[in-house]
């Protein structure tokens, strides 16, 4: 198994959000192609994801649909909405904003101080 | 039917969501066990395998629920399920507390329902804001609001820009007949456009036109609800008024109520000569003040009109003004004691709220222990917050449900106490009744009530948080010691709290009750015991003068005289006073006594016992021919010759217009039943002014009620055909002047009864929970010699403390309180310090007697036994 990473706080929300804007998506479905998505790095409670799933529904950033999984099972299926597709990408631009600032100033070195 | 329905349909949706919830999270492990199996587990460890990897699914679904939004509707559930299983535990206390509020509300409840229909909405008139009363003023003759003389009206009414509509009525005491025996109907003769001023159309028929306000066209009448159903009359019937034909033309709704009792309005037919008078004080006027003009506007444009009026007309309408008042705000009196007697309910109510909040906070207490093993468990301090409201607005509700029941009977049983001559007069009082204003003002507060119980406790549970924390509380509860210092303090702040509430409603109470005392006795003025009084008018077409008014009295009291068991028979009527002098003075000043003036017949002074102190009374020998002679009162006749006699000097009562009368006598004075001060007073003789409506009064040796129908007959004997009504003692006319006050002073003392029972229970419930508190530390107290008196000592010396802080605080309120009521309430109210210290003493030795069980049950504590009790 490789290297496991600690979920940053918040960063549930996004990896779902990004993960159902890759299509429609059941949880379990989600679940997996997080873990695919991030190369296996990132794992998810698998309890833990449902409180997250109701409340971006709440937020209206996600609307669902039953409807039938590949195993050919019933199953709930999750899709961005129109204010979900947006909010991954401010939410994405942030990110990447952060991201790079602290990738900048972890490698700084003794001389550029 | 559709909130139900809503609410079937939440509880409905909530299933389905909670059913899709479940078949979700089983896909969830359908899926992960198809994954497991296709990587080799058996089906039985597959299965397994996903439920271990998921975790707690209750857990979860708590988690999404929440996510969800609906946690609060499952918690509620969860917290009304646990306060009923709670409440049934302890019914005691839920009994209690129940009873308590819900006497609380329901006095509540009665209050407002007065407050609503007497101050609120005296009368059912649209936008009643903009109804004004208008009279004139004369600073001639001090007079503050005197009807209006017809000229000056018509002249306001052409002029005035400030009102949509100025009307204009006039009592009129019409007499019935053809209906079996004659009888006196309230009636008001009223300007066309009386109606369309307040705004009120007829229930059946039509209002009156311009055409029928001329003489001869106003043979037509409206009847009240209440007349046509006791009369049987129906439209175009005619009925006999002061033996003219009218004719019903309309039915006013149930509810129109004006002027006061009044059964019967005609039209007001004015002749042209009546239509020009400018000095005689005859009609009350109405008007509709236009919607966007403030009283005050109304107010100086008609005073300018006044002015104009003065200018133009010196001779009758110089010193003339107008005053103008909100007809809504005219029954001051009645309002401020409907106002005190809401504070006092109030004041019932937050007693039984600080009784419940003590309670409360015991039980809450108790279950410290609970609290802290939920907090510990992870229920935050405001989930516990909700768990303690839940249970208060629970008693709440059954205590508001309850207490609307007791309103509902509390008023009835106010209605029929109320006398009809009150329940007449004064404007709402007829149409005391629950509605939906009601029902929601009883809603409002059974929810204040319901939050402010529990303030003492949640204020506690916010203090513990701070503090040491929940966890803290386990450990002490588990030791069995003193609660939090925070607890302690709200509980004997409460206690305090409740001994001075029902200080201030007990000296209130005290003082109604000795104005109410007061009321009665300083009527000493006359003897009313043994007195029957009967009222007539003698119809105007009938007796078309003076002289023959008073012949037909002179007659009647001839036939009185021969009655047996009647010792004097005397006749007394109004006479009108419009400007006092005294020959050969000044005309008096702003501010000094001007007489009222009543017509009597020689035995008068006997009859009612009214002491003569100089002079001679008004006699057989005051005829018409002779001089004209006048009695004054005491305190008129001191006023005015201070150290000198008044005899034989001269008055007048109207001015120039009206002859000369000699004093001849002085008489005691006759005290206002409200005040209790003495009324100036000038008696005439009834055969040199004789009045239009009389009371004959009859003193009787025994009961005089049963010389009722004889005296009836002996009017009878004279004329058959004229209307006797009011046939009552007099002691019965008196009790029914003081009857709202009476009816005050009884609601107090029952609020302040129920204050101090609930002040007791307060003393003695916290007494109690004192000693047990401190049952090991009076048993150590005990086990190292301590004397029972000294732990009796101990436990009163607490409540005496708390009671006397209370006791403090109380008096401070109190004497506000007096001297509130005593403004608001005239002189009614005189301020005795006898009241304050016996209600003071007695509600001290009260709480310290509720104190002294619990104070006992402490002494009697066996040493072993407490210390065991760890």
């Amino acid at each position: 198994m490789p290297d496991q990473a600690e979920l940053l706080p918040g960063t549930l929300d996004m990896l779902i959000l990004k993960a159902v804007s890759l299509g429609p998506q059941h949880g379990y479905g989600i679940l997996l192609r997080i873990g695919q998505i991030s190369g296996d790095t990132l794992t998810i409670e698998q309890g833990a994801l449902y409180p997250a799933l109701y409340r971006l529904e709440r937020q209206d950033l996600l609307t669902t649909e039953w409807g039938v999984s590949d195993n050919n099972r019933r199953a709930k299926f999750y899709e961005l909405t129109p204010a979900g597709a947006k909010r991954l990408k401010e939410e994405t631009q942030s990110w990447n904003r952060t991201a790079s600032a602290m990738a900048t100033a972890l490698a700084a070195r003794p001389q550029e101080a | 039917m559709k909130s139900l329905s809503l609410l079937a349909g939440g509880i409905f949706r909530r299933s389905r969501m909670e059913r899709d919830m479940a078949d979700e999270l089983a896909a969830h492990m359908e899926h992960r066990t198809d994954d497991l199996l296709r990587s080799g587990l058996p089906p039985t460890e597959a299965a397994r395998r996903a439920r271990v990897e998921f975790g707690g699914v209750e857990n979860y679904k708590e988690s999404c629920r929440e996510a969800r939004g609906l946690a609060w509707f499952d918690e509620l559930r969860g917290n009304l399920r646990f306060t009923m299983r709670s409440l049934r535990g302890s019914p005691g206390y839920a009994m209690a507390a129940v009873l308590s509020l819900a006497i609380g509300i329901g006095a509540n409840l009665c209050a407002f329902v007065s407050v609503n229909s007497i101050i609120l909405h005296p009368f059912p008139f649209p936008h009643l804001d903009r109804i004004m009363l208008l009279g004139e003023t004369n600073a001639k003759v001090g007079a503050e609001r005197a009807p209006v003389a017809p000229a000056n009206f018509f002249d306001w009414k052409e002029n005035s820009r400030s009102f949509d509509s100025l009307s204009a009525f006039r009592p009129w005491d019409a007499l019935l007949t053809g209906t079996g025996e004659p009888e006196r109907v309230s009636a008001a003769r009223v300007t066309a456009d009386f109606l369309a001023t307040l705004a009120m159309a007829p229930a059946q028929g039509r209002g009156f036109v311009e055409r029928e306000c001329q003489p001869g066209e106003d043979g037509v009448v409206l009847v009240s609800q209440a007349f046509q159903k006791s009369h049987q009359v129906s439209l175009g019937q005619t009925i006999s008024l002061d033996g003219r034909a009218h004719t019903v033309v309309g039915v006013m709704p149930e509810e129109f109520d004006f002027p006061l009792a009044t059964e019967v309005w005609a039209p007001l037919a004015l002749s042209l000569e009546s239509k020009a008078r400018r000095n005689t004080p005859e009609l009350s006027v109405i008007g509709r003040l236009k919607p966007d003009v403030s009283v005050e506007r109304g107010r100086s444009e008609m005073a300018a009109l006044a002015g104009t009026l003065a200018r133009r007309y010196p001779q009758t309408n110089d010193g003339r003004g107008v005053s103008i008042e909100p007809l809504g705000q005219m029954n001051e009196i009645s309002d401020r004691f409907v106002l005190i007697i809401w504070c006092a309910a109030g004041f019932v109510l937050l007693l039984a709220c600080a009784n419940i909040g003590n309670l409360q906070l015991a039980r809450f207490t108790a279950r410290q222990k609970e609290m802290g093993l939920r907090a510990a468990l992870g229920a935050s301090r405001f989930r516990l917050v909700r768990q303690v409201l839940t249970e208060s607005l629970v008693i709440s509700a059954a205590g508001g449900l309850l207490g609307l029941f007791l309103g509902s009977w509390e008023l009835g049983i106010m209605k029929i106490t109320i006398p009809a001559e009150v329940l007449r007069w004064v404007a709402g009082l007829r149409h005391l009744q629950m509605n939906p204003v009601v029902l929601a003002f009883g809603f409002a507060i059974s929810i204040a009530a319901g939050v402010a119980c529990t303030l003492p406790s949640i204020y506690q549970l916010l203090r513990q948080r701070s503090g040491g924390g929940l966890s803290e509380s386990l450990k002490e509860a588990g030791r069995g010691s003193v609660s939090s210092r925070a607890g302690n303090r709200a509980r004997t702040v409460l206690v305090a709290t409740e001994v001075a509430l029902a200080l201030v409603l007990l000296v209130g109470a005290g003082l109604m009750v000795r104005t109410f005392e007061r009321m009665l006795a300083v009527n000493a003025g006359i003897d009313p015991k043994g007195v029957l009084t009967l009222e007539v008018t003698p119809s105007p077409n009938a007796y078309r003068d003076g002289a023959q008014t008073a012949q037909f009295y002179q007659r009647t009291l001839a036939e009185m005289d021969t009655l047996s068991g009647v010792e004097a028979a005397a006749v007394t009527g109004a006479a009108g006073v419009a400007n006092w002098e005294i020959e050969g003075r000044d005309k008096p000043a702003a501010g000094e006594p001007r007489p009222q003036a009543r017509a009597i017949s020689a035995r008068y002074f006997q009859t009612m016992r009214i002491p003569l102190v100089e002079g001679r009374s008004i006699g057989e020998q005051d005829g018409p021919e002779a001089t004209r002679s006048v009695v004054l009162s005491e305190s008129l006749a001191r006023y005015y010759w201070r150290g000198s006699s008044s005899i034989g000097q001269r008055v007048r009562l109207r001015g120039a217009s009206s002859p000369w009368l000699t004093v001849v006598g002085v008489c005691g004075d006759v005290r206002d039943w409200f005040g209790g001060e003495p009324v100036p007073m000038a008696w005439v003789s009834y055969r040199q002014e004789p009045p239009s409506a009389v009371r004959f009064a009859l003193r009787t040796v025994r009961d005089p009620m049963q010389s009722a129908g004889a005296a009836r007959m002996a009017i009878r004997r004279v004329d058959a055909n004229q209307a006797i009504y009011n046939v009552k003692s007099m002691e019965q006319v008196l009790a029914e002047e003081t009857s709202g006050v009476r009816a005050a002073a009884m609601v107090m003392s029952i609020d302040a009864a129920i204050a101090l029972l609930l002040a007791l229970m307060g003393s003695y419930s916290v007494s109690s929970f004192f000693v047990a508190q401190r049952t090991q530390e009076i048993g150590v107290r005990v086990a190292l010699g301590a004397s029972p008196r000294a732990i009796v000592g101990m436990v009163l010396a607490q409540t005496a403390r708390t009671s006397a802080v209370g006791l403090g605080s109380g008096l401070l309120v109190a004497g506000a309180l007096t001297a509130f009521m005593s403004r608001a309430l005239y002189h009614v109210v005189a301020i005795e310090p006898l009241t304050f210290v016996g209600i003071t003493a007695m509600l001290a030795a009260s709480a310290l007697l509720a104190a002294y069980v619990p104070a006992r049950r402490a002494a009697r504590v066996d040493p072993m036994t407490a210390l065991r009790s760890e």
